[in-house]
């Protein structure tokens, strides 16, 4: 359904694909990487549209947090072109909200001040913003903790304000870059949860990244599957499971499919 | 609260019990061996002289608290600046830097009497050793910590678009707030040091001048009534930074900044 949208067709803002469907979101193509000679990144294309829960998996290392920091306009792609609403990527874009794979929240700030955060450097008035941020922290199922310090919270509450941290402006695209990875198994599946749920709330279009195919399969509307070195993509398989999607599902026959497929496109990707 | 002014007279007593048993040993031996006082007066002793002679103990000791005071002052704010030049100049950080960091192994009281040569007998030469050496340790750790950021906060801060303005305010002056005042908690010892060996080299007041003055008189109560009044008056200086430290790091733990002053 989507593999039309990754031809060429002519996309401006707001225009139609020849397709019909809406222009997406974010726009990557044939994007490729270099650090002087190493190939970190060959002819990537995708594009992601409005809404969608998309993840990109693949081995550590395999340059998909490199592809998303791309994204985030940290670093600049060597050629191609990634564009977010038809405008093309130079820099950190206000649009955008990110959630690292560890909290990086500030030790001297309190939960509130730290979600703020973000409307302090993009100099909104923060007064208007308090509201919203409580109304995060209410739906992150951490409102009792807004005047606690950063030490005060386990791991699992942290990355739970740096999620409310990233949706604070109300960006359009959320990345995440293995933003589970550091908690433990039972809060990893729990956080799943909730982050669907946040989700499922406000629909941001979300690139999440991540080494775990049951996480992606779980969270997922599509998963790119990326190859190693240089990282290209290997898969793309739509996640077609019911929504809300719940924790049972991850026994379901139906999951486990999808589970075995993104397993053999990695493996294969390996062998290569 | 309770609990932890419990904590702290659980952790303050020891020290202050080994001190007193210290001291009364100190008083038993003097008196039993005979000891006269003019080689080590007993603490009762002392403690005469401090009460008898406060006036002369207080008028020197004024000028060499504000001289310490004034030193250190100037070397929180000149080593916090020149810390900033060598965060953002490449020049400072890596020709500058260094040399600071070499420069560390010169004692540098030893140029002491040159500042004498320099600067005269006054206050000057007190002040400016003062300054130089509390100066040294305060830019290397604030340069430190302004340096010391994460990695991942840079990071996070740049995808809010955060200037470098915004950066170095909201993140890498909290970030180095622990490491100046682990910066301070040294350069205030070491300015009293510097202050001091000035007042040793050449000087007409200043405990520093008292305490050699008291030896070539051989009164040697009133020498280490000075250096007891002195040492009191360092741990006073220490106190007050340590619990600025408690209030302005509030979001460390003790053993957290314990182990910053070791960085």
């Amino acid at each position: 359904m989507r593999a039309a949208a990754l031809s060429e067709a002519s996309a401006g803002p707001a225009e139609r694909t020849t397709d019909g469907q809406p222009s997406p979101v974010l726009r990557i193509k044939t994007v490729r990487k270099f650090y002087e000679d190493l190939e970190a990144i060959r002819n990537v294309s995708f594009d992601v549209a409005d809404g969608e829960f998309l993840s990109l998996l693949g081995p550590s290392g395999c340059g998909k947090s490199t592809l998303l920091m791309m994204v985030a306009g940290l670093i600049g792609a060597t050629e191609g072109e990634i564009s977010i609403n038809g405008k093309a990527v130079s820099g950190p874009r206000r649009e955008v909200g990110v959630v690292f794979q560890q909290p990086v929240l500030l030790p001297w700030r309190k939960v509130l001040d730290n979600v703020l955060f973000p409307i302090e450097l993009l100099k909104l008035p923060r007064a208007q913003y308090e509201t919203r941020a409580m109304d995060l922290l209410a739906m992150a199922k951490i409102a009792d903790f807004a005047h606690h310090l950063p030490r005060q919270l386990s791991g699992g509450m942290r990355q739970r304000v740096s999620i409310c941290r990233a949706l604070i402006h109300d960006p359009s695209i959320l990345l995440m870059d293995e933003p589970f990875s550091a908690l433990d198994a039972l809060t990893r599946d729990e956080m799943g949860v909730e982050l669907l749920r946040i989700w499922q709330a406000n629909r941001k279009t979300v690139i999440f990244v991540t080494h775990s195919i049951r996480e992606a399969a779980f969270l997922s509307d599509r998963v790119l599957v990326m190859g190693r070195r240089p990282a290209t993509i290997v898969e793309e398989a739509v996640i077609d499971l019911p929504r809300p999607r719940h924790i049972a599902m991850t026994e379901d026959e139906g999951f486990n499919r999808y589970v075995r497929r993104l397993r053999k496109a990695i493996e294969a990707s390996h062998g290569s | 609260m309770a609990a932890r002014l419990r904590r702290y007279a659980s952790e303050l007593g020891w020290p202050i019990g080994i001190s007193l048993a210290m001291l009364g040993l100190w008083e038993f031996a003097v008196r039993e061996l005979g000891i006269r006082s003019i080689i080590l007066p007993p603490p009762s002793e002392i403690a005469q002289a401090i009460i008898a002679r406060h006036d002369l103990l207080l008028t020197h000791l004024w000028p060499s608290l504000y001289l310490t005071v004034v030193g250190f002052a100037l070397s929180v704010v000149g080593g916090v600046l020149v810390a900033v030049l060598i965060t953002y100049s490449t020049i400072m950080r890596k020709g500058f830097y260094p040399v600071i960091i070499v420069s560390q192994v010169i004692p540098k009281i030893s140029i002491a009497p040159l500042f004498i040569v320099w600067f005269g007998t006054g206050t000057m030469s007190g002040l400016l050793l003062a300054f130089l050496v509390a100066f040294f340790p305060m830019t290397i750790n604030a340069a430190m910590g302004f340096q010391a950021v994460d990695e991942d906060i840079h990071r996070m801060a740049r995808t809010f678009m955060g200037t470098r303005w915004q950066i170095f305010w909201k993140i890498r002056m909290p970030n180095a707030l622990p490491y100046i005042f682990a910066g301070m908690k040294i350069s205030i010892t070491l300015a009293i040091i510097g202050v001091i060996v000035s007042e040793f080299v050449a000087s007409q007041e200043g405990i520093g001048y008292l305490i050699k003055l008291a030896g070539g008189l051989l009164d040697t109560p009133l020498m280490m009534a000075a250096i007891t009044v002195l040492s009191i008056s360092g741990l006073a200086l220490y106190g007050m930074i340590a619990a600025a430290e408690g209030r302005a790091v509030y979001w460390q733990t003790p053993n957290d900044i314990g182990g910053a002053a070791g960085g």
